[in-house]
C-alpha cells in the first residue's frame, strides 16, 4: 500500500462552526458570519459566475486555522435534522460506556466512581515503563505469584509484593499495604480527627461558631493556655493523639525537606525506585455525541467494551459526496495525476472524482474561489449531476474494469464538456489549474454546492394531515461546504 | 490520493479458487495448516509459518487469516509460543478480515481482530491481542502481552503506547482501502 508519495495530497471538508458556539444561520441563508475577522456571505445567486464573484473565503488557504477547521471527511459527521456539517469541535460529548484497555471489562457506572475512574481487577502499571504488569509464577514456595512487566523486567518482588493466588489481588494488595509504616499512621490520624469532630458536634450545639470547639481540641493537644477562647467550657477532654508510628528522627527529615533552599543534593529519580508502586489502569470511556444546536444524536456505540458496531451512526461521507483524486481511472488508462510538484505558470488538468453516498440523485455544483495569488482554477464542469448510489454497483464495477476498453466509448458518447467519466455513483470532472507562486503547499478552495431530494417520511405519528397530492414529504436538502484541496509544493 | 493500480507478472502469483493470490516467492511452510479467507494477497518474500502448531491428535490450524487481507513482503507471521507449567506449546494465530500488514513486520501475536492496518517495519510481540479497527504506526514496537483497544492508534518503540484514537467511521475506510486494493491488484 504505497500512500507514502500521496501523503501530501489531501481533500479537507471546511465545517463553518465557531468552536464553541454555532455560527447563526450557516451559509444557506446568506446571513453574514462573523467568524474571527472573516466573512463568508454566500447571495442566492442564480449564476455560477455571480457566485464565484461574490464569494469569499472563509479561510484563506495557507492559514493555520485550516488544521483546525478543516479536516477528511473521515472525521467529519452530519446531522441530519440540521442538515449540516459538524466537525468533532461542534459536537457535545458524552460518555456511553467505560470499560478497562487492559482486560476490556466493562465497568457499571456505578463502580466506575467508587473505584476512582481506575480498573478494581488485576490491571496495574508498570512504574518504570508504565506498560501492563501480568502475573506470573516465581519460584518462591509460600506466595508463588508476583507482577512481572514484560518490556523491562520488572518484577513486584523488588517492592516487596508477592501474592499466594494469582486472581483477586486487590484484596491480597490492601492486606499488604495494611501492614505500611504510612498507611497505619494515615488511617489512625483519620480515626483521631473523625472522633474529634463527633464529639465537637455533640458537645457545643449552642455554640455559634463550630471552631471554637475543635480549638478547645488543637489547645488540649498542644497544651496551649485556654485563656484565648471564652465559651468553651462544655467541650469534652479529648485525649492527645498517640503517634502510632511516628518517631521523632521523622520530624528532622521533614523540616529538612520542607526548608529546602538548593536542589542540587536532591537525588533523582531512578535513586528512588524502590519506593514506586505500581498504580491501577485508568479507565477508557467510549463516547456519545450530539449535535450542538438539536442536540441529536450523531453517534452512539454499542456499550459492550468489545463491540464496534454503532446503534446509531451518522458520517458525512454518507450524505455528502466524497472528493479524491484518482490516480488513473483503469488500468489501462493513462495516470491522472499531475506530476508532482507542480510547476508555476504551466496549466495542468487535475481531475476530481466526486462519489455520491446517497439513494437518491444528486446534484453537484463546484465553484472556485476568485483567482488570488497562488493559483488559478477554472472550473470546466460547473454543475453536473450524480447518479444514486446502489449496491449492484459494487458487484459490476468488476466487470467494468475488465471490459473498459469497449464501454468507455458508450460513456463518453453523451457527456457533458469537462466530465471526464462517470462511473456508476462516481463522476471524475477536470479542473485546470495553474500555479502562479512558488509556495510549500498549494490549497486549492472549491465551493460545492450539493442538492438532493429527500425522500424519507418527516412526520410518522400525522396520519390525519398526510397529504392527498404525496409530494410534500420529499423536502429539497441543500449543503453547501467549502472543500480545501492540498497539493504538495510548487517550484518554478 | 486514491490506490494506485499495481501490476504484477501473472506467473508469479498463484491464484486459488477463492480469490487469493499468493505469491510463489513468499516463504510458506506447514501449508496444511493455514488458512486463507477468501481474497487476500499474499505478497513475495512473505513468511508464514503455519508449521509451528501445537503437538496435538487433531489437525488444527495454527495461521487462520480472515478475507482481503493483505500480507506485505518480508513479513512473518509466527504463531506465538508458551511454557505453562512445564509444557511447550503454541498457540493459533488468528487474523479478522481487511487486515493490511505492512512490509517487514514481525507479527507473533495471538490474535489480531478485523479492519486493523500495520504499518511497515513493527514488531508485535507474543500474545498481543489487538482488537478491531486499530492502526499499528510504522516502526511501532507492540509489547508481549498488549492488549490494543478498538480505535486506538499505537506508535512508537518499545512499549508502543496508544497515542490517539480513530474516528467512528475508520471501519468503513479500512474496509473500502482493503477492497480497492484488492481490486486493483
Amino acid at each position: 500500500m504505497s500512500s507514502a508519495s500521496n501523503t501530501l495530497i489531501s481533500v479537507l471538508y471546511h465545517c463553518p462552526c465557531n468552536g464553541a458556539t454555532q455560527s447563526p444561520g450557516g451559509l444557506d441563508t446568506g446571513v453574514r458570519v462573523n467568524s474571527e475577522g472573516e466573512e463568508a456571505v454566500v447571495p442566492n445567486a442564480s449564476s455560477n459566475s455571480e457566485l464565484e464573484a461574490q464569494l469569499k473565503l472563509p479561510l484563506q488557504p495557507n492559514s493555520e486555522l485550516l488544521v483546525l477547521r478543516a479536516s477528511a471527511i473521515e472525521n467529519l459527521y452530519y446531522c441530519d435534522d440540521c442538515s449540516e456539517l459538524r466537525c468533532s469541535r461542534c459536537v457535545i460529548e458524552e460518555p456511553a460506556g467505560y470499560h478497562c484497555p487492559n482486560c476490556l471489562f466493562d465497568v457499571p457506572t456505578a463502580s466506575v466512581r467508587s473505584e476512582k475512574n481506575c480498573c478494581a481487577r488485576n490491571c496495574f502499571q508498570c512504574p518504570v515503563c508504565t506498560h501492563m504488569l501480568s502475573v506470573v509464577e516465581t519460584d518462591t514456595e509460600t506466595r508463588p505469584f508476583s507482577f512481572a512487566c514484560s518490556v523491562c523486567y520488572w518484577d513486584s518482588r523488588e517492592i516487596g509484593w508477592e501474592f499466594e493466588k494469582a486472581t483477586g489481588i486487590s484484596p491480597q494488595i490492601e492486606a499488604i499495604k495494611a501492614s505500611d509504616q504510612q498507611a497505619k499512621e494515615y488511617t489512625s490520624l483519620l480515626e483521631y480527627w473523625r472522633t474529634v469532630y463527633r464529639i465537637s458536634a455533640t458537645s457545643a450545639p449552642t455554640s455559634t461558631l463550630g471552631g471554637h470547639s475543635v480549638g478547645g481540641a488543637l489547645k488540649s493537644r498542644f497544651g496551649l493556655s485556654s485563656g484565648l477562647a471564652g465559651n468553651s467550657a462544655s467541650t469534652a477532654v479529648i485525649p492527645p493523639y498517640q503517634a502510632a508510628g511516628y518517631m521523632d528522627t521523622d520530624h528532622t527529615r521533614v523540616s529538612q525537606r520542607m526548608n529546602i533552599e538548593n536542589v542540587d543534593t536532591v537525588p533523582p529519580l531512578s535513586a528512588d525506585l524502590t519506593s514506586i508502586e505500581p498504580q491501577r489502569i485508568r479507565l477508557h470511556m467510549k463516547l456519545a455525541r450530539r449535535c450542538r444546536s438539536c442536540h441529536h444524536i450523531l453517534i452512539k456505540p454499542e456499550s459492550k467494551a468489545q463491540a464496534t458496531r454503532f446503534k446509531i451512526q451518522l458520517m458525512a461521507a454518507n450524505f455528502l459526496p466524497t472528493i479524491t483524486l484518482p490516480n488513473r481511472l483503469s488500468p489501462k488508462t493513462p495516470v491522472l495525476l499531475p506530476e508532482m510538484p507542480l510547476r508555476v505558470g504551466k496549466t495542468v488538468p487535475l481531475v476530481l472524482r466526486f462519489a455520491n453516498p446517497l439513494y437518491s440523485e444528486m446534484r453537484v455544483t463546484v465553484a472556485a474561489c476568485a483567482p488570488e495569488q497562488d493559483s488559478h482554477v477554472e472550473v470546466v464542469a460547473q454543475q453536473f449531476v450524480l447518479a444514486p448510489f446502489t449496491e449492484l454497483w459494487e458487484y459490476d464495477e468488476d466487470e467494468d474494469e475488465d471490459s473498459d476498453g469497449s464501454s468507455s466509448g458508450e460513456r463518453s458518447a453523451g457527456r457533458q464538456r469537462g466530465i471526464v467519466d462517470r462511473q456508476g455513483n462516481r463522476v471524475a470532472i477536470q479542473l485546470n489549474l495553474t500555479p502562479k507562486a512558488v509556495i510549500d503547499n498549494l490549497t486549492v478552495p472549491l465551493f460545492v454546492t450539493c442538492t438532493h431530494q429527500d425522500d424519507m417520511d418527516m412526520d410518522t405519528d400525522a396520519p390525519a394531515s398526510a397529504p392527498a397530492g404525496g409530494d410534500s414529504s420529499r423536502r429539497t436538502v441543500t449543503n453547501k461546504f467549502w472543500v480545501y484541496i492540498s497539493l504538495g509544493p510548487t517550484v518554478q | 490520493m486514491e490506490t494506485p493500480y499495481s501490476t504484477y507478472i501473472k506467473a508469479e502469483f498463484i491464484e486459488t479458487d477463492t480469490g487469493n493470490k499468493v505469491s510463489r516467492r513468499s516463504l510458506i511452510s506447514g501449508s496444511q495448516n493455514i488458512v486463507l479467507g477468501g481474497k487476500t494477497i499474499v505478497h513475495p518474500k512473505c513468511t508464514i509459518r503455519g508449521d509451528l502448531r501445537r503437538a496435538g491428535p487433531t489437525h488444527q490450524a495454527s495461521v487462520l487469516i480472515g478475507r482481503f487481507c493483505s500480507l506485505g513482503p518480508y513479513s512473518v507471521l509466527r504463531p506465538p509460543h508458551k511454557s505453562y507449567k512445564g509444557v511447550f506449546s503454541y498457540y493459533p494465530l488468528k487474523i479478522g478480515d481487511h487486515v493490511d500488514i505492512g512490509e517487514n513486520s514481525i507479527i507473533e501475536a495471538a490474535s489480531i481482530g478485523s479492519y486493523v492496518v500495520i504499518g511497515k517495519n513493527c514488531i508485535i510481540g507474543r500474545f498481543a491481542i489487538i482488537k478491531d479497527c486499530c492502526l499499528i504506526e510504522d516502526g511501532a514496537v507492540v509489547a508481549p502481552n498488549t492488549v490494543v483497544p478498538p480505535f486506538s492508534v499505537v506508535a512508537a518503540g518499545p512499549p508502543a503506547k496508544v497515542v490517539s484514537h480513530l474516528p467512528e467511521s475508520i471501519q468503513e475506510v479500512f474496509e473500502a482501502r482493503s477492497k480497492d486494493n484488492y481490486a486493483k491488484f
